[in-house]
């Protein structure tokens, strides 16, 4: 029985510098649609695309069980006191679309914790009522009745407690109530078994398939602290999940010591041979002649004991080989993000969400890239560019725009035709407007020439 | 603002110093009307590249590069507006003076009745490069459209430093570019301009057909005056045009 749960669309309020968006994800309504689930969101600086990222990253962290980071509370527009994200969903079941739902939070600034969480959801046959788990930190007395304990059923005094106390541990400690492992033992234990299905569903596609690479861990690599990737393999039922994720430490540590190989455990070591087979395959027809290799130079005692192994990591370009350390930034990047594409290719259960695909890219490689993940790939793939090069490349439904309109923060084109180049009608559109929002606030040549100007005449003033 | 496209305007200027000195008062109109300076870095018409193709051609070519820049097509400008230096091209041959001893980097020197001259070298020279730039602008004032735009041609005389400053030419370089900026400081404002160039010393008087025929006559391209005032009223009647009939023009699906 293969399950498939696809990301619909999402709302945001709120949040960062929107005030409100939504998108809608393409080709997730036919359930047997295996391609063209490529969504590129495209605009301006400052307009709203990093920030529907962290949207993602905020949702993931929740329902994958963690707490929320510090300096979430920035995350919430300015002067609101709180922020809503709205993920909906769809479920397939070999081929059949089964059911739809959301989860919604509000998260509150002050506090930094859920204010309100609902997870609903739906059979897709006719008439049918949505199911509705709602939490609400100030529910009072409804509390148990929005969670779907109704009172006549009579609940045990231990559950009932169990989730008073959960709900000021999730307060305190910022993570979600709903999908707290306490509360999927009390549904247990209640037999509630379709809700616990859909959380368990949730949590395991976010765990597992769900992968979001942020500005954050770019600068990683181009700090040269470390190269993370994600490990992506597939196991016996030819379904990939990630196996890992970790760091490969590329940074100088000892000036002495430059090419030192590095102590890591057996087990990464044996991850990162697979990783490293799995990406040789595709490297050298990204990047021409490249490959990776991984050798070992001898076992070694780690820190705690066990007993790991000295690894070297190196790049090799023809006949040339050298440590991984000494390659271009462009080139560590796409190593970082290739094992995840990979899996996007591949598994039709992943969702990819990169900020800033393009940066340190060569355009033409990431063209034929994005072309090819849209076309062929199976998986679901959001990513926010500067690069109008990929509006040559992808159609009218796989490409969103911000606008100025921070209450309609995202928008599709209309008015595409079939012969239209839409890098060509963005151009235009920025300039003359045309759709239903403007994309981009006022700048011109002449301004900016003159501000340079202006700004180089600013004298330092002598007392 | 749903589904409205907003037009532009189009002025080829010869160089910078003239987007300098009046971009600033005529981009107070960019809510309504976005304003553009195509320079074609130095006079067309003397180009040598130019030299076999009609003014129709030039100008056109220079119109169809900037759309394709920024992606644009004709039903997107209103209006095509070209400035130009007057430079006493419409004076007589006689006019052109052959005076050793001025003393100029280039060997010529316009005064208010004639062109001062350092040999005959140079007398050829300029009636040449007059006879060819007159030629065109005979035929672009009496042109009203190009690449299905509407266009006209305005003029500075003797040459945009002169309308602005009342002085003769300076040489080529920095000098031009601070006194542009400092006149687009004095006249940022839209009205402000619109007064400079309606004042007595400057502003020809008469239809846009009437202004050309003054420049033509006698010795008035070396003079101080141009018909630029024109372009502006236009401009505001444009704008009017535009908040009268709600907004700007509707795109087509």
């Amino acid at each position: 029985m293969q399950t498939n749960i696809n990301i619909t669309h999402i709302e945001v309020e709120n949040f960062k510098n929107i005030r409100k968006g939504s998108m809608a994800f393409p080709n997730v309504e036919d359930p047997l649609a295996e391609k063209h689930k490529v969504l590129g969101l495209y605009g301006q600086n400052g307009s709203g695309k990093t920030a529907i990222v962290q949207a993602f990253k905020l949702l993931k962290c929740l329902i994958t069980g963690k707490s929320m980071l510090q300096g979430t509370e920035s995350l919430i527009f300015h002067d609101e006191r709180a922020a809503m994200l709205k993920l909906s969903f769809s479920i397939v079941v070999d081929g059949l679309l089964v059911c739809t739902g959301f989860y919604q939070i509000v998260v509150e600034k002050e506090d930094t914790y859920l204010m309100k969480e609902i997870i609903s959801y739906k059979l897709a046959k006719k008439y049918q009522r949505a199911n509705v788990m709602r939490y609400e930190f100030d529910a009072g007395n409804a509390f148990l009745e929005d969670l779907g304990f109704s009172h006549s059923q009579g609940m045990p005094e231990e559950d009932r407690i169990e989730l008073l106390v959960q709900r000021k541990r999730a307060k305190k400690e910022k993570n979600s109530f709903l999908f707290s492992p306490e509360f999927a033992e009390v549904l247990r234990r209640q037999n509630r078994r379709s809700e616990l299905e859909i959380l368990t569903l949730l949590k395991n596609k976010f765990h597992a398939n769900v992968v979001i690479i942020s500005s954050e861990e770019i600068g990683y690599i181009y700090s040269n602290l470390m190269l993370p990737v994600s490990v992506h393999l597939a196991n016996k039922s030819k379904t990939s999940g990630v196996i890992g994720h970790f760091g490969i430490d590329i940074s100088k540590r000892d000036a002495q010591d430059l090419d030192a190989p590095l102590q890591i455990t057996q087990e990464e070591f044996h991850l990162t041979s697979k990783l490293f087979e799995q990406l040789n395959l595709i490297l050298p027809a990204l990047v021409p002649g490249l490959t990776m290799m991984l050798q070992d130079s001898g076992s070694q005692t780690l820190q705690d004991g066990s007993s790991g192994v000295r690894a070297e990591f190196l790049a090799k370009r023809g006949r040339k080989v050298m440590p991984l350390f000494y390659e271009s930034d462009g080139v560590k990047k796409i190593i970082s993000i290739l094992s995840v594409l990979v899996a996007l290719f591949n598994n039709k259960n992943m969702f990819v969400v990169i900020d800033e695909l393009d940066a340190g890219i060569y355009e033409f490689l990431l063209g034929e890239l994005i072309d090819v993940l849209n076309r062929y790939g199976k998986g679901q793939f959001l990513f926010t560019s500067h690069n109008l090069r990929l509006l040559e490349v992808l159609n009218r439904e796989n490409l969103m725009f911000t606008t100025t309109n921070e209450n309609n923060r995202f928008i599709t084109f209309k008015g595409v035709k079939q012969s239209n180049n839409i890098r060509d009608l963005y151009l235009r559109a920025i300039q003359v407007g045309g759709q239903s929002e403007e994309v981009y606030a006022e700048t011109d040549l002449f301004k900016i020439r003159r501000a340079f100007e202006r700004a180089g005449r600013v004298e330092l003033n002598h007392e | 603002m749903s589904r409205t496209t907003k037009k532009f305007i189009v002025l080829l200027v010869e160089g910078i110093t003239e987007e300098n000195a009046l971009a600033p008062a005529l981009k107070e109109m960019e809510a309504s009307l976005n304003v553009r300076f195509k320079i074609m870095d130095g006079d067309p018409f003397t180009d040598d590249d130019n030299k076999k193709k009609s003014s129709k051609n030039i100008i056109g070519s220079l119109v169809a590069t900037f759309k394709k820049r920024y992606k644009l097509q004709s039903k997107d400008i209103a209006f095509i507006a070209q400035l130009t230096d007057a430079d006493g091209v419409f004076v007589e041959e006689k006019e052109i003076t052959i005076a050793p001893e001025i003393d100029s980097d280039d060997g010529k020197m316009y005064e208010l009745e004639m062109i001062k001259v350092r040999d005959a070298k140079k007398k050829e020279q300029i009636h040449r490069r007059n006879r060819i730039k007159k030629e065109h602008l005979i035929v672009l004032s009496n042109t009203n459209e190009i690449a299905s735009c509407p266009f006209q041609i305005f003029y500075f005389s003797r040459n945009l430093e002169h309308v602005l400053f009342g002085t003769p030419v300076l040489g080529v370089g920095q000098d031009k570019s601070d006194e542009a900026w400092e006149f687009s400081e004095t006249y940022a404002s839209f009205e402000s301009l619109k007064e400079f160039f309606h004042s007595d010393e400057i502003k020809v008087d008469g239809y846009y057909d009437e202004t050309w025929d003054y420049i033509k006559a006698d010795r008035h391209s070396l003079e101080r005056n141009s018909n630029f005032h024109l372009l502006l009223e236009w401009v505001e009647e444009e704008i009017a045009y535009l908040e009268r009939i709600g907004g700007l023009s509707v795109e087509n699906n």
